[in-house]
């Protein structure tokens, strides 16, 4: 892992609103020392990856809990690059009765694991499907393994095949937390998202604005 | 009301390129009053000696130089008789009033764009110069055959004999001189409301499209739309990771 990275880490895990909202969450959503939490938001590059690592960063710092980071955002992963990490996870390999916990890897924060998003070639048009139960195995594995799993998800819009559907997801999480961009997200397609994530079951716990591209701020 | 402001001012910035919409509707009118003929001016030559004595003093036989007239041109002009028998013509049977409105705008604009002037030893001319060419026509009509009529009748008064003086005549047909103008001071009160109208309406405009983009604009407008609890609001970490640099002498 090169300083980079690390002073990149290190930066989120100082952001004191960061720090805020993890209480929040572990407040409201921890129980027996059990957490997971699915990160997504209504359209791409709003931010996800950004404050699934952070929480992860804090999580990770606050107790003696074991947290792991999964990217979820197969057709469009990023979480690797925070940590400085390769992508080493094959989902094929779980057909082949591999455990999810070959593939994770160690970051240089003490806890805290990530499981890189996966390649997969499955090529056939059951895809969708089969991604969402591999990803619905994936959690459950996942949180009998660590205290806290904080999923990187895709965004919610636009839909496709190939990715693994964030909604399908949500339901077997204790909570969801939905990014916005602000000056940017169009306010209707959040409220669908929030829609279809309460209507499919999903806990929403609340809203992360991220101001980044905002200058009203 | 503050954050409304800086809004608006943000949307105004934002699209600030649309602020030249504001100067095409007056650099239109400017262009479109430019291309419109809004001056004519209307000249009738008349072969005069200079020094024929014409009927026009107050006096019934006094007689006047078309010299004195240049110098002097309200007494030709402005004659009560001429401007009362003017009126007449040309709104047929009204009474004249000297106080009636009508009448005095006649009497302001023969002042202000009526003129004669010798150009050479025996020819006297007549010009207009003004915004309405009929009424142009008429006044250099009137004026030069009112013209010729006084010097005729100074040619009897005065009991020369006909030799030493040619009779007055027009001289040929009214010259028409159209003028156009990029501006005019008249223009600098419609090109100021235009100007004003069309400012107003691009700023209306800009706020309008500022108000219809879709996107949040504060953690409030999403607490309130989405009905959900805001967990936080994430600053732009590319400026504190750059001050946090700073602060690290990075």
């Amino acid at each position: 892992m090169n300083t980079s990275t690390t002073k990149h880490l290190d930066f989120l895990s100082e952001i004191s609103e960061m720090k805020r909202i993890y209480l929040v969450i572990e407040n409201s959503l921890l129980k027996n020392n059990s957490l997971c939490l699915v990160i997504t938001s209504a359209l791409p590059d709003e931010g996800k990856t950004t404050i699934a690592t952070g929480l992860a960063a804090i999580a990770a710092g606050q107790r003696d809990l074991r947290v792991l980071a999964v990217d979820f955002s197969w057709h469009k992963p990023a979480l690797h690059e925070w940590f400085g990490l390769p992508q080493v996870f094959d989902a094929n390999d779980l057909d082949q009765g591999k455990s999810i916990l070959d593939s994770v890897q160690s970051t240089h924060l003490k806890n805290l694991d990530i499981l890189t998003a996966g390649s997969a070639s499955h090529n056939d048009v059951n895809r969708h499907e089969d991604l969402n139960q591999q990803g619905k195995d994936i959690v459950t594995k996942a949180r009998e393994a660590y205290d806290i799993v904080i999923i990187d998800s895709s965004s919610i819009f636009p839909v496709n095949r190939n990715m693994m559907d964030p909604i399908a997801i949500s339901t077997d999480a204790d909570g969801v937390v939905l990014v916005a961009l602000a000056n940017v997200t169009p306010r209707q397609k959040i409220k669908h998202a929030r829609m279809l994530l309460e209507t499919a079951g999903a806990h929403v716990v609340g809203v992360v604005v991220n101001q980044w591209k905002n200058p009203l701020f | 009301m503050y954050f409304n402001i800086k809004r608006y001012f943000y949307g105004i910035s934002k699209r600030r390129f649309w602020l030249l919409l504001i100067l095409f509707p007056p650099v239109f009118y400017i262009f479109v009053s430019a291309s419109n003929t809004d001056r004519f001016s209307i000249r009738q030559n008349i072969s005069i000696s200079k020094d024929l004595p014409v009927a026009l003093a107050s006096g019934p036989a006094g007689l006047k130089q078309i010299q004195e007239l240049v110098i002097h041109p309200d007494d030709f002009f402005l004659n009560n008789y001429a401007v009362r028998k003017l009126y007449t013509e040309l709104y047929v049977g009204k009474a004249v009033y000297r106080a009636d409105g009508q009448f005095r705008n006649l009497l302001e604009m023969i002042k202000n764009s009526m003129s004669i002037k010798i150009p050479s030893e025996n020819i006297a001319v007549i010009t207009f110069y003004g915004e309405d060419r009929a009424i142009g026509r008429t006044l250099v009509s009137y004026y030069s055959e009112r013209l010729v009529q006084k010097g005729k009748e100074g040619l009897v008064r005065s009991k020369h004999n006909e030799s030493n003086f040619e009779l007055p005549v027009l001289m040929g047909t009214m010259e028409i001189h159209e003028h156009r103008s990029l501006w005019r001071p008249e223009r600098l009160f419609p090109f100021s409301l235009i100007t004003l109208i069309s400012l107003i309406g691009v700023l209306m405009i800009l706020g309008v499209l500022e108000w219809s983009d879709p996107s949040f604009k504060s953690e409030r407008q999403v607490a309130q739309y989405l009905e959900l609890p805001i967990l936080g609001s994430l600053p732009n970490l590319n400026k504190i990771s750059a001050s946090l640099d700073l602060k690290r002498g990075k």
